[in-house]
């Protein structure tokens, strides 16, 4: 069946991802439906706890041809992005291809997909409703919208309340209460600091450290000046892919990547004052290095004044596993004893594509950390169907827009894919490559972050673009030294393909 | 501190025009600039490795001691 015949397209999902995707194939004549299970579109950024809001600088999380507003805050504020979104959908006539309220209740493949796909959905209580499209795109990002809460003994004994931080609306439910936040990812220091402002006492626990990242090095740089351009990018782990200078540069010029990296702990741990102990008497400075660490599903940038709260008692950070739950108390590892009247663990949410049928989890396999994808998109099993959205960067909304317009130029017949041996073959060296230092998780297969670079040049190079965007004068210069952000992106989004 | 200096520019012009050559065959497949451009790129690149090679050289022997020191450290936390 020919890709560029076939232009019905069903996308499911209407965050960042499912926006992106939608809006490039209807640029270019795509017939699009999009279905949300949500009553308004958005995704995570639709729904969020009490002062969510983005981890980055602005200009790194907005559409690449579609700046945020000067009068924005650096770091956008959850709704402020939402309303970006919904601004962002009509601007670019999305908004009539939406369905909302939505949910599509099972997806199956014609012929193994390649006579396209069959979607069931049912809007509100209405009856269901079958339809049939060329193309499918999955676009609800990595996890489900199931919130994981570990299994804890004694939670059956436990009288006080056990929330999830997806619950944490209002910090007025902590007022006056002993509570205790599990996790240190950006969603638990961010509601250990909500609490600490009403509550009577707040203990943040968790098992692991993670190397923070500061939303200005040294508190004058912004990060993207030391973390997002193609210098630091070539001091990483070296991508798969590498050239023959990346591989050097980690061979006989190992001892330079290794100066760097201890220079940038060193900076870290003297910004954040890394030496301060946790209650329990334990090192916050984590035990990976950070050039490792910082693949780790947790990195974060968090709010000003975390550690301070660390250090000044109005949060009291432990480093152990929680091991049970009595009546009005948490026990650790640690051996201590914590007396607490509410809980809330912000320990993600399950990783699951439960829409998907039976046949399609088997070829996109069951591995613990995640399924792997060609380019992050497809799996060549699985003809005519492409998840958009399932690579996690720095940069997600630019991530997704450049996926979707791999996607718009695959199905106009711009580019072929390779053979099916060869995509394949891709998928297996990925695999390996990861595993051999990537940290463990769930999603490992959909994890990019500071690989960023390495991937945005990978996509672009398939449509045949030219991967460097820096122009001017002293283009060399940039491309090396200065950080890569959406607007870098802007012509490449449009369509405009130089 | 001169001989030092004229040692870690030597071989930054070495690593340049190594370095440059990728860069120049590689700017030539996949830019749209055409032979301009990629002698741009490749120049610029040896003009880097010029004036920094001395400062890469120092930090590379600097990497290498602590590299060494680490390796010593882990293996004495590691014995009995």
């Amino acid at each position: 069946m020919s890709r560029q015949r076939n232009r019905k397209v069903a996308v499911i999902g209407a965050g960042v991802a499912g926006l992106a995707t939608a809006r490039t194939l209807l640029a270019e004549g795509f017939d699009c439906k999009v279905y949300e299970r949500a009553d308004r579109l958005g995704g995570v950024w639709a729904d969020g706890y009490v002062n969510f809001g983005v981890q980055v600088q602005k200009r790194l999380y907005e559409f690449p041809d579609w700046p945020l507003s000067p009068d924005i805050p650096d770091f956008t504020p959850g709704p402020v992005f939402q309303n970006y979104l919904e601004e962002f959908a009509d601007e670019f006539a999305v908004r009539p291809h939406i369905q909302l309220s939505t949910r599509v209740t099972g997806i199956t493949p014609e012929d193994g997909g390649n006579d396209g796909w069959r979607v069931t959905w049912q809007s509100g209580k209405s009856a269901k409703r079958t339809e049939h499209f060329d193309h499918l795109v999955i676009a609800t990002g990595l996890y489900s919208a199931k919130p994981y809460i570990p299994e804890i003994a004694g939670r059956e004994k436990f009288r006080g309340e056990v929330i999830h931080n997806s619950q944490l609306k209002s910090r007025n439910i902590l007022e006056g209460q002993r509570i205790a936040v599990i996790g240190y990812g950006k969603s638990a220091t961010d509601a250990a600091l909500e609490a600490s402002a009403v509550a009577k006492s707040v203990h943040l626990v968790f098992r692991q450290t993670h190397w923070p990242v500061p939303r200005n090095l040294a508190g004058v740089v912004p990060f993207k000046w030391g973390m997002l351009n193609r210098l630091t990018a070539a001091l990483i782990e070296p991508h798969m892919n590498a050239g023959r200078l990346a591989r050097t540069l980690h061979g006989v010029g190992k001892p330079l990547p290794w100066v760097f990296w201890r220079a940038v702990e060193l900076l870290l741990i003297v910004q954040f004052r890394l030496w301060t102990r946790t209650a329990n008497g334990r090192s916050l400075i984590p035990d990976v290095p950070v050039e490792i660490g910082c693949f780790n599903e947790a990195t974060m940038v968090p709010r000003p004044g975390l550690y301070d709260a660390f250090r000044n008692g109005s949060i009291v950070p432990y480093l152990a596993d929680v091991t049970g739950l009595a009546e009005h108390a948490i026990t650790l590892s640690s051996g201590d004893t914590l007396d607490v009247d509410k809980i809330v663990f912000a320990t993600g949410w399950q990783n699951d594509h439960n829409l998907l049928p039976a046949e399609v989890h088997d070829k996109l396999g069951r591995d613990d950390d995640g399924f792997y994808l060609y380019r992050h998109i497809l799996n060549p099993d699985l003809p005519n169907l492409y998840f958009i959205g399932r690579a996690s960067t720095f940069l997600s909304v630019l991530t997704y827009s450049l996926q979707a317009r791999w996607l718009a130029e695959l199905l106009k017949g711009t580019f072929s894919l390779p053979a099916h041996a060869e995509m394949i073959d891709e998928i297996a060296r990925m695999k390996q490559w990861k595993r051999r230092w990537m940290p463990f998780n769930s999603s490992r297969g959909a994890r990019v972050l500071l690989h960023q670079m390495s991937y945005h040049d990978e996509i672009l190079r398939d449509f045949g673009v030219d991967p460097l965007r820096k122009r001017g004068l002293f283009a060399p210069v940039k491309e090396l030294f200065a950080p890569y952000q959406s607007s870098d992106y802007s012509d490449i989004v449009t369509g405009n393909l130089r | 501190m001169a001989m030092f200096f004229w040692i870690g520019t030597a071989l930054g012009v070495v690593a340049g025009m190594l370095h440059a050559s990728l860069v120049f065959r590689r700017r030539l497949a996949e830019g749209s600039g055409g032979i301009a451009e990629a002698v741009y790129f490749a120049a610029w690149t040896i003009a880097l490795w010029i004036m920094f090679g001395a400062y890469v050289m120092a930090f590379w022997i600097v990497g290498l001691i602590g590299m060494a020191l680490s390796r010593i450290g882990r293996r004495a936390r590691v014995a009995p």
